[in-house]
């Protein structure tokens, strides 16, 4: 029902008319003191611009966007901007000037984008359940090519890289190289000895534990390179059944379950456990959570 | 938290489009972070379908990267950039009818958003997702304008050269856009 009423010398539908200008402070001080006064007069109008600045508050305020849509399409972005990146510079017109490209990175596509789009989704993941800083320093244990190391190093203050494979390493010091990320690389004996370094605040891992044979043993020595109060972030698969691997190789474990990866953290002197699924990955058509562990040294 | 442009953004954005326009893919890396939230917060939004939303992600940062030397500051970055993603994803729909602004009156739409009656929209923000759903069936040109003035706190100024308006007729079509968001509140509220 409209309100014709006059207060203050203004008519409620002229105040209606002002309602934006006023909650947007786009007014003389004298025409906001003279809307002020018919709301303070004007208890329909007074209720209708308490809801309306209340309602476009809240528009503002936002609401957040499904997290694991947007990091799929923040992963695919990267992808897509990096395959772009390898042709050319702008200054030359290169990048992207052409559809040619595309058909040269479809052949690789798909591998590239289900392996950027997991390690994506466990540094996201990390980066949400771990506070980064600054003042970190961070080993990557089973770094790889470094897919979770150079998403994270941006945000810490030093980055460390240990892995069995020196050509991995090799590739990882490439990319770190060309985008300018320092990272310190540890290679390890085919056993996974050799000297980590540290000590360190924060040790993460990704999609390297199923690969290692004793992994309590694994969790000790990470109480060993952890300063007091240092955390670990370690993503995994869950249990499976044998079937993420074509090439069964080097395999260790098909997964964990996520109260092993519990009494096994407990069981070096971690505290604060919390095992939380990270991320589910498809592969030719089954799904695969991952989890993602976290724990702060005694 | 409101999604205002940040202190310094401004001086810093275009240090990035300086370097990534002579080929820093770094430093075009470095602002692709910066932004690709709002950026995606918008097409997404603006597109209600993934897929499409991707799309317009990808081309609108492919494009900014082309064309970073063309950018010289005046306005925000993000104003820059959403008005990239806005064309991207209009050029999806090709033909798009572009629906003529409806011209209730003032007094109507008031009436629709609960100017007068005892209801309380208020009510209704306290359901989870019902401003996204109240903003997901406005039509698409007054999502757009809450989209970049609300959401991404463009200024009033910036959305009205990337909306090719008046500021005026700016003002005028967001107040009526607001009006008809506070109706769509209200409707969810009242069960339609
Ligand atoms: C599936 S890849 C994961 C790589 C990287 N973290 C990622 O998320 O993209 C597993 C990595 O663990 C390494 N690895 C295998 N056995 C290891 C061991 N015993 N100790 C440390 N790293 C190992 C491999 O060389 C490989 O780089």
């Amino acid at each position: 029902m409209a309100i014709e009423r006059e207060v203050a010398g203004l008519r409620c539908g002229e105040v209606l008319a002002e309602l934006s200008d006023f909650l947007d402070g786009d007014m003389s001080l004298e025409r906001r003191a003279q809307v002020q006064a018919h709301l303070d007069g004007c208890d329909a109008c007074e209720r209708f611009g308490g809801a309306f600045t209340a309602a476009i508050r809240a528009l503002r305020q936002g609401e957040p966007m499904p997290p694991s849509e947007a990091s799929i399409a923040f992963a695919r972005l990267s992808v897509r901007l990096e395959n772009a990146g390898r042709v050319g510079d702008p200054a030359t017109g290169g990048f992207m000037s052409g559809t040619e490209h595309f058909d040269q990175a479809a052949a690789t596509w798909d591998l590239a984008d289900r392996r950027v789009l997991l390690a994506h989704a466990v540094a996201e993941a990390i980066s949400s359940r771990v506070p980064l800083s600054k003042e970190l320093n961070v080993l990557d244990f089973g770094c790889g090519t470094g897919l979770v190391t150079l998403e994270l190093a941006p945000q810490v203050g030093s980055m460390s890289g240990a892995d069995t494979s020196p050509g991995m390493l090799t590739t990882l010091a490439g990319k770190a190289e060309s985008q300018g990320i320092p990272v310190r690389l540890l290679p390890l004996t085919t056993e996974g000895t050799g000297d980590l370094g540290g000590p360190y605040d924060l040790i993460v891992s990704s999609m390297t534990l199923h690969h290692v044979a004793d992994v309590p043993a694994l969790f000790s020595r990470f109480v060993q390179h952890l300063n007091p109060g240092g955390q670990v972030a370690l993503a995994d698969l869950d249990e499976e059944e044998g079937t993420f691997h074509e090439d069964a190789a080097g395999v260790h474990h098909q997964g964990f379950p996520r109260n092993r990866i519990h009494d096994w953290l407990e069981d070096a002197g971690f505290r604060a456990i919390q095992v939380e699924t990270a991320t589910v990955t498809a592969k030719e058509g089954k799904d695969y959570p991952v989890f993602l562990a976290t724990a702060r040294r005694a | 938290m409101e999604h205002l442009p940040r202190e310094g953004s401004l001086i810093e954005d275009q240090i990035l489009l300086s370097q990534a326009a002579s080929g820093d893919a770094s430093a075009f890396e470095a602002f692709v972070l910066c932004h690709r939230e709002a950026v995606w917060r918008f097409t997404r939004s603006l597109t209600r379908d993934v897929g499409a939303a991707e799309d317009a992600l990808q081309e609108t940062f492919l494009s900014a990267w082309r064309s970073s030397a063309s950018f010289r500051g005046g306005g925000s970055a993000l104003g820059w950039l959403l008005s990239i993603a806005r064309h991207a994803v209009y050029r999806q729909h090709k033909g798009r009818a572009g629906e003529p602004e409806r011209m209730e009156s003032l007094a109507e739409l008031g009436e629709a958003a609960g100017w007068g009656a005892d209801f309380d929209p208020l009510d209704a923000l306290m359901v989870k997702d019902e401003v996204g759903r109240a903003l997901a069936r406005l039509p698409v040109e007054d999502r757009e304008l809450l989209l970049l003035r609300e959401v991404e706190g463009l200024s009033n100024e910036d959305c009205a050269g990337l909306l090719g308006l008046g500021v005026r007729a700016l003002k005028s079509r967001l107040h009526r856009a607001r009006l008809r968001f506070v109706a769509q509140l209200r409707g969810e509220h009242h069960g339609h």
